[in-house]
């Protein structure tokens, strides 16, 4: 009986510790700025072409924020 | 030889006649060919092989990957046409056609799939590009350069034309890969997408870049009403170089921060 209660309480003990931790950790959200960088070099490295990489870049930063919000 | 044909074959005037016919019908095949002078097509954009490439070897983000998804997806959605005499043709997006939900995007792969309404005259051997970037005009023009394609006996069928398939040496175009064109003889004009003009022996109806394919869809051949290039007058141009050079600036600014 004391067994039983032991690993019953050790049980609950790990669960409530491990959702504690994930309500601590929130989820990480998209850095939109790194997103649009990213989108705009690869699109001139194809293209190498300055006026497509900075619309590349407006257009993934528009489009990210939006679905931030 | 049956008795009847042998006297077919053998009869002066017979020989006339079938001689005089034969001349006959090659010259109206001849007239007929030659007589393709305008004529529209509607090409339709993929742009897979920009997708594959941005998500090969797992390098892009979930969020990356979805951008790249997105500009594929949205690419389906362009329709090109080009219109063509025997000597100027026009390539441009076509109008009015919804492509995303979101403006910024249609923006961005219209820009992708074509810089912007390209003029070609094949007689003067000019090209002039027209084209917007944060509503202000750029109209660069330059000299048809003659591209060194490699034509091939490799052949298909793209609608009811029998193309044959030309290949571009990467190390002409300065791109990754080469560059490969489905041109149709039958359609004697070398016109094509974007710049692509003035080399091959009819015209482009696919086109496939590292980036984008450009498939013809619908050719109209000699339509009733003649196709007239209105070409722009009263403005400013530019050479590729000084376009460049304005595009090195916003790269630039990029590099900056924004």
């Amino acid at each position: 009986m004391k067994k039983r209660i032991f690993l019953l309480s050790t049980v609950f003990a790990i669960g409530f510790t491990s959702s504690s931790l994930n309500a601590a950790t929130p989820e990480m959200p998209v850095d939109c700025e790194d997103l649009a960088f990213d989108y705009a070099d690869y699109i001139y490295d194809k293209y190498n072409d300055g006026f497509k990489a900075g619309k590349a870049f407006t257009t993934a930063l528009a489009l990210c924020e939006a679905a931030m919000n | 030889m049956p008795d009847f044909l042998s006297g077919i074959l053998f009869n002066k005037n017979m020989k006339k006649y079938i001689l005089v016919y034969l001349s006959f019908a090659s010259l109206v095949t001849n007239v007929l060919s030659a007589q393709i002078v305008s004529g529209k097509v509607w090409y339709n954009v993929s742009m897979e092989d920009f997708y594959k490439d941005g998500v090969k070897d797992g390098r892009a983000s979930p969020e990356l990957d979805r951008m790249f998804r997105m500009t594929a997806d949205a690419a389906n959605n362009i329709q090109l046409e080009l219109l063509f005499n025997q000597e100027q043709s026009i390539f441009q997006h076509q109008k009015g056609l919804s492509i995303s939900d979101y403006e910024e995007l249609d923006e961005l792969v219209k820009m992708l799939t074509s810089d912007g309404t390209y003029y070609t005259d094949i007689k003067d051997g000019t090209q002039l590009l027209q084209t917007f970037y944060e509503g202000r005009e750029y109209n660069i023009e330059s000299e048809i350069e003659k591209q060194d394609w490699t034509l091939t006996k490799e052949k298909k069928q793209i609608g009811k034309f029998l193309c044959y398939k030309a290949i571009l040496d990467k190390s002409n175009t300065g791109l990754n890969e080469d560059t490969i064109a489905w041109y149709a003889p039958e359609i004697p004009v070398s016109f094509g997408p974007v710049d692509f003009v003035g080399s091959l022996p009819g015209l482009i109806l696919e086109l496939k870049l590292p980036i984008a394919t450009y498939t013809a869809s619908k050719v109209e051949l000699n339509p009733k009403k003649e196709v007239i290039i209105n070409w722009p007058t009263d403005i400013e141009t530019m050479t590729e170089e000084e376009y460049k050079s304005e595009g090195d600036k916003v790269k630039a600014q990029l590099d900056g921060g924004w």
